[in-house]
């Protein structure tokens, strides 16, 4: 099946690329929350919801 | 109006019908979810640049403490369920955040320093009145 192994080939380079950096993404996003405290970083809500979009994606796509 | 019809009359505060338009409606709801990582990634990524060197060196602080934690994490995710993503994401972290705080560390130190600057008394004094000078030149003007 060729969609299949097109499928695969597109999630092993995301599992490559785009988790790693995404990861490490959200680690530079909680220490500016942490440094600055939720309310004065003026992320609140922004960062939930990032916060849940990484996690669904990550674990979706299995990267973790 | 009689009383009676007055009593009977029900008072109901202005209710606006659901919009579809509008921050408030569903679409800026949506827009909000979907435009909140990329207004985060855009607005931290240019604040941790522009910011003093001494939060640049608390932020990271905070950077290293969280990717080690998430390093610790990941490692743990790697043993137990053989998945690599997360421990490998966090060691660029931890070189970049030490370099940060180096290059914060050595500019705070740099800006606390006392500066002191050899000049002598009569230099000082001709560079007073040059300031006078050109002042009452631009007052006359």
């Amino acid at each position: 099946m060729p969609h299949l192994a097109l499928t695969a080939s597109i999630q092993t380079i995301l599992m490559l690329l785009a988790a790693p950096a995404l990861l490490m993404l959200f680690g530079v996003i909680t220490a500016y929350v942490w440094q600055f405290r939720i309310r004065r970083s003026g992320l609140g809500f922004d960062y939930a919801v990032f916060t849940i979009i990484v996690l669904l994606a990550m674990v979706l796509g299995g990267a973790i | 109006m009689t009383n009676d019809e007055r009593l009977e009359k029900v008072y109901s505060p202005d209710i606006k019908p659901y919009s579809f338009e509008g921050k408030s409606g569903i679409f800026g709801t949506l827009l909000s979810i979907i435009m909140a990582p990329v207004r985060i990634i855009s607005r931290v990524t240019h604040n941790v640049f522009i910011l003093p060197a001494n939060l640049q060196e608390g932020f990271a602080d905070k950077w290293l403490l969280v990717s080690c934690i998430l390093l610790a994490i990941g490692f743990l995710d790697f043993v137990i369920e053989k998945k690599w993503p997360l421990l490998v994401s966090q060691i660029p972290g931890i070189f970049l955040s030490l370099r940060l705080k180096r290059q914060a560390s050595k500019s705070t130190e740099i800006a606390t320093e006392k500066r002191e600057v050899d000049i002598d008394i009569d230099q000082v004094t001709e560079l007073c009145n040059s300031v006078y000078s050109e002042f009452e030149s631009i007052v006359e003007e």
